[in-house]
């Protein structure tokens, strides 16, 4: 955490083992293998003579879980959240599109699921969880397992957005972002990949101002 | 400037000869240790499908005996294998391969098995596939944000790669291309997808050509995108990488059926 939150800057070296040891109280062993751990997603480097410095946050692994949600966990920033929509800008109209001709009828029974789920949500948390559950179906339905795997991986950060962008408090708003999602939805149905991309889009931008992250 | 071509070096090549490919890669992947070893062995049978996703694994006594190794090496390969959720572990169940929707497709390894596996064509083509979606966007965020030293990153790596002497030189200079655009993107969760990029151009190289007006044509086009980046064109950026990655596709497709080239 110390090094997600720069208290240990990029280029810092770590304090000694024996500080390190005392400050969190555990073996030498379980040490060595936590510092083997953050090396191996990124954050840290041995080497002889030098020692051990912290990585700047460009070699970070982000597609590992765990330096996503400690990550998260230190706050969302702007610049976090800026680069998550960039990507799902990149990333979700295209998948959309390939959905509307490669999705399967497990697909489509899916989504469909989902939109009832969304619409009928009387609560936040369960909205949420079904809007994200949406654009992870879409993903899948994309037919390529590398977009499922960029959805899996920023799975948790999308949760964190979605929150911030419920209209929760507003009646209409919230059944708009229904009718929203449900226009990528039938785009889908009617195979229409064009229209699909488009209504994602608009879905992405309008989540992008709720949000905070784009001005209208 | 001719070419002199060094297939003698060239790792983990398609073609025939999947074993060696598959030796030879472990020791590029893994270095020497024995359970790294005999994760990548492990790791590569059950992404080309010999134990399909919900299947429980032979147990630990089991690979001791046919890789000849400690069963504490054996636990140190299933270590690193549920580390790229490849997968799971449960007391007296013993280990259960994935899903395939959890497997980590952003791991350099899980990324070679499926380069040595007989599905690696209909893999790289969904690689291809993520790439002409993503890298564009990429090219365009970078023309716009890139800092002095990531432009002079892409021009030296972008220089790298006329100078180089062999195809194996100019791969890994192509590799260093396009990860130093990805990096002038400025977003953090664009970059790890270079891996993606890493192992499809390793993969592409059984399809370049070496031919000289066809190398001369590819030059051309990474020149364009260094061009666009370096005067700051978004769309001329995005439509000059969409035009390498179509060029790419089409050396791919042509050729389909058709051995590799022999070099010159």
């Amino acid at each position: 955490m110390d090094i997600i939150t720069g208290r240990l800057p990029s280029g810092a070296p770590l304090p000694a083992e024996d500080d390190l040891l005392r400050r969190f109280g555990i073996s030498r062993t379980a040490l060595r293998e936590s510092l083997k751990t953050l090396a191996a997603k990124g954050m840290i480097q041995s080497k002889t003579r030098v020692g051990t410095t912290v990585l700047p946050s460009s070699h970070w692994n982000m597609f590992d879980p765990d330096v996503m949600s400690w990550r998260l966990e230190a706050g969302v920033d702007k610049d976090f959240l800026r680069s998550l929509y960039e990507i799902r800008f990149a990333i979700e109209p295209a998948a959309a599109e390939l959905a509307a001709s490669r999705r399967n009828e497990a697909d489509l029974k899916r989504l469909g699921a989902i939109m009832e789920e969304m619409g009928a949500s009387e609560e936040l948390e369960r909205f949420v969880a079904m809007d994200l559950a949406f654009h992870m179906a879409v993903l899948a339905a994309s037919g390529n397992p590398l977009m499922q795997s960029i959805g899996s991986v920023i799975e948790a950060a999308l949760v964190t957005a979605l929150r911030r962008s419920a209209p929760y408090d507003d009646r209409d708003r919230l059944a708009a972002t229904v009718a929203e999602h449900r226009a990528i939805y039938d785009a889908i149905v009617a195979a229409d990949g064009p229209g699909a991309a488009e209504a994602m889009r608009f879905v992405i931008t309008e989540g992008a101002v709720n949000g905070g992250v784009m001005a209208r | 400037m001719k070419m002199a071509i060094d297939d003698s070096t060239r790792q983990g090549g398609a073609g025939a000869d999947d074993h060696s490919a598959a030796a030879s890669m472990t020791s590029r992947l893994m270095g020497s240790s024995v359970h790294a070893a005999i994760a990548n062995e492990i790791g590569l049978r059950i992404v080309r499908g010999d134990y399909p996703p919900g299947t429980v694994l032979p147990n630990e006594a089991k690979w001791s005996e046919t890789f000849n190794v400690s069963r504490s090496a054996v636990r140190e390969a299933i270590k690193i294998l549920m580390a790229k959720s490849l997968l799971s572990s449960r007391p007296k169940v013993g280990s259960r391969v994935e899903p395939r929707e959890r497997w980590n497709l952003f791991d350099r390894d899980v990324l070679g098995w499926y380069a040595a596996s007989p599905n690696r064509e209909g893999f790289l083509k969904t690689v291809q596939e993520l790439r002409y979606i993503v890298e564009p966007e990429a090219a365009a965020l970078a023309a716009q944000r890139r800092s002095d030293q990531q432009m002079k990153d892409i021009a030296d790596a972008c220089r790298e790669m006329v100078e180089a002497k062999t195809l194996m030189v100019r791969t890994a200079a192509d590799t260093r291309f396009h990860m130093a655009i990805l990096r002038a993107s400025g977003n953090e969760l664009l970059v790890p997808l270079g891996v993606l990029i890493e192992s499809a151009l390793e993969q592409l190289f059984v399809y370049v050509t070496r031919e000289q007006k066809d190398l001369e044509h590819a030059m051309t086009l990474h020149q364009n995108i260094e061009r666009e980046i370096r005067l700051q064109r978004a769309e001329a950026a995005r439509q000059a990488v969409r035009r390498l990655l179509r060029n790419t596709d089409d050396v791919i497709s042509g050729a389909a059926g058709s051995p590799p080239k022999s070099a010159i």
